[in-house]
């Protein structure tokens, strides 16, 4: 009986898939932005910092910055410039200056992403607003990352920035 | 006879509630032995003494018929320290006479405390064995009710009764029980709680023997063919074998609409379940499986823990000790003060370590969500059992998040498989699974449902008709 309560604790505990985190040591990635310049691409991670207000809750941006010959390196990167865990399982919103990037998206990243063409890629990323907000504004023009896979002739919605607001164009 | 008073006399000497009578009956002389504690004074002046004082010396010898009690016995010289202490007087003539004349020194039948009921009785039990004893015997009135008197205890003699329906029970239990009652060696017992020992499974935190004090309780579960035990002087009453869903139950179950009992258990399991994997969850959800949580409660959870200095399991410990601390104060305290430290633990310092950063608000609402389904239960022990079943499903889930919940259930579910209360499965009717025995398990049908005694109890299965 006792051998047979090993076998599981050996299974769970020694196979390294289980990660500990802390939440307040987790950097939670809401918007991912993908360039390329030359043959490196490059990529910005927008974390989202929940910040106690009163009785509701604000939101702060922090900006994390990796370079790679490949999505993946350049995600990688990213992280190891990171001082926190980098978490992507529940990154809303993607936006690539070029929707050929997407093919290159790592499959761990959820279907339901939202996706944005942007031309100045961090001016976009670093003006305040939610992943909330972006969706709102693209409403019935919104493409997630499984439409696109299916059929990538699907227009991707473009946003600009017209006075310091945001603006979407198809 | 007088020598042997005197040796008497001499044992007692540094005492000063054992008192020795000398009375001159002609020429003959009487011995009036007695603890002035343990005994009624009225009744030993009126009925003892005055009647004592006027027989003759030739009817000495035939004091048995002469001074009326309904208990009143010849005993064996060395017997009579120990009828002494049971409350009798002992009358040392040609031969020895034990005539009972207990004091009350109990409270009386009271109020149920423990065990609050909506509906039925509120008589509970108390201290002394013939009160409990009655309750029951009011209750079932029927030749089968046997009551075994044995003593327990070298020092203390504390009387005990084996109850069972001699048509209903099974043999082999009783069997079981009085052999494992045979194996006490013990210098005293002060509760029923002190035979649990010899009585119960060991190496588990679950309740495999359960106590009462409820009379109805009592009757219900002889009737159903199972075996209870009286101790003097405690107004707790065991009950064997318990099985887990028996805590489930509350007499008040079998007093009001079963339609409305059966959704009460429901809620009942899920309170079980609750109070022993919501700390669990949310530390898998805030430590391991990020994913299982929607962004925007991920964020609001981040941000209510920003402040907090402490890992998730030392806050969440911090917290379920704090409960365990205010609850066993609040329990020790009277009740008069006891609301005080109610107020200034749950309210006062709550909302100060809040505030102070040290514990999360979300926190004190998944220690309190759990700790308030574990009260659900008023069986102490199934909720200590709770309690340590909720810290093992913590630090496994902080270790390996859901993966660790999931082990420890295994684990959990195994050990109750395993677990036994005199010889029977802890888990039954659902493993082993017994389709009429689901009648009266988390689903209740109307009482004129239950037609068949549980198998694992009782060779007489057919209950009673009803008219």
């Amino acid at each position: 009986m006792k051998k047979l309560l090993i076998l599981p604790f050996i299974t769970i505990f020694l196979t390294g898939c289980i990660k500990y985190q802390e939440l307040n040591n987790m950097a939670i990635i809401t918007t991912i932005g993908i360039d390329k310049s030359e043959n490196t691409y490059e990529i910005t991670l927008k974390e989202t910092i929940p910040k106690k207000a009163e009785n509701k809750v604000a939101y702060e941006y922090k900006y994390y910055k990796g370079k790679g010959e490949s999505i993946e390196e350049a995600l990688q990167d990213a992280s190891d410039n990171a001082s926190k865990d980098i978490y992507l399982r529940q990154v809303q919103n993607i936006m690539v200056t070029n929707p050929q990037f997407l093919k290159k998206v790592p499959s761990y990243l959820k279907n339901s992403i939202v996706l944005f063409r942007v031309k100045n890629l961090d001016k976009i990323l670093r003006i305040n607003s939610n992943y909330k907000y972006l969706n709102n504004l693209a409403k019935d023009k919104t493409i997630t990352l499984k439409q696109y896979k299916k059929n990538n002739k699907k227009k991707i919605p473009y946003i600009k920035v017209y006075k310091q607001e945001l603006l979407i164009k198809n | 006879m007088e020598n042997y008073v005197k040796k008497l006399e001499k044992k007692f000497k540094l005492n000063g509630d054992y008192i020795f009578k000398k009375i001159k009956i002609g020429r003959k002389t009487v011995y009036l032995v007695f603890n002035e504690v343990l005994t009624s004074s009225d009744y030993v002046n009126d009925f003892i003494l005055k009647r004592l004082t006027k027989v003759k010396a030739k009817d000495l010898a035939n004091l048995m018929n002469i001074l009326p009690d309904a208990n009143m016995k010849e005993i064996k010289k060395e017997e009579a320290i120990d009828y002494m202490h049971k409350g009798y007087i002992i009358i040392f003539t040609q031969n020895i006479i034990a005539i009972e004349a207990k004091a009350s020194l109990d409270r009386g039948v009271s109020a149920i405390e423990s065990e609050l009921s909506i509906k039925g009785p509120k008589d509970a039990f108390s201290e002394n064995f013939n009160t409990n004893l009655g309750l029951i015997r009011r209750r079932i009135k029927s030749a089968n009710l046997i009551a075994e008197r044995e003593e327990v205890g070298k020092s203390t003699k504390t009387s005990i009764g084996i109850l069972y329906m001699s048509d209903i029970v099974n043999g082999d239990l009783l069997q079981q029980v009085k052999n494992k009652l045979k194996t006490i060696d013990i210098d005293g017992i002060m509760d029923a709680t002190y035979l649990r020992e010899n009585l119960e499974a060991h190496r588990t935190f679950f309740p495999t023997i359960s106590s009462t004090e409820r009379p109805d309780k009592v009757s219900m579960a002889l009737l159903e063919g199972k075996i209870a035990i009286i101790v003097d002087m405690s107004p707790y009453v065991l009950i064997m074998p318990t099985f887990l869903i028996d805590y489930f139950h509350t007499v008040d179950d079998y007093y009001q609409k079963p339609i409305n009992i059966s959704f009460i258990r429901i809620i009942r399991l899920l309170a079980f379940l609750m109070a022993i994997f919501t700390p669990a969850f949310y530390l898998a959800v805030t430590t391991h499986n990020f994913d299982l949580i929607p962004l925007d409660l991920l964020l609001s959870l981040k941000a209510q823990r920003e402040s907090v200095p402490f890992p998730a399991l030392i806050e969440a410990m911090i917290m379920s000790i704090s409960f365990e601390v205010l609850r066993e104060s609040d329990i020790r305290m009277s009740s008069t003060t006891g609301s005080a430290v109610s107020i200034l633990g749950g309210l006062i310092l709550g909302d100060a370590a809040v505030s102070a950063g040290i514990i999360s608000p979300i926190m004190i609402i998944v220690i309190a969500i759990s700790a308030i389904s574990g009260l659900v239960f008023p069986s102490i022990e199934l909720v200590s059992a709770i309690r340590w079943w909720r810290f093992i499903m913590m630090i496994l889930a902080t270790m390996a998040g859901m993966w660790g919940i999931l082990l420890g259930t295994v684990i959990l579910f195994i050990h109750l498989y395993l677990l036994k209360s005199l010889g029977k499965p802890y888990l039954y009717p659902f493993l082993p699974f017994n389709k009429l025995e689901q009648k009266d398990a988390i689903i209740k049908v109307n009482n004129r449902g239950e037609k068949y005694r549980n198998p694992l109890l009782s060779a007489n299965r057919k209950r009673g008709h009803y008219r």
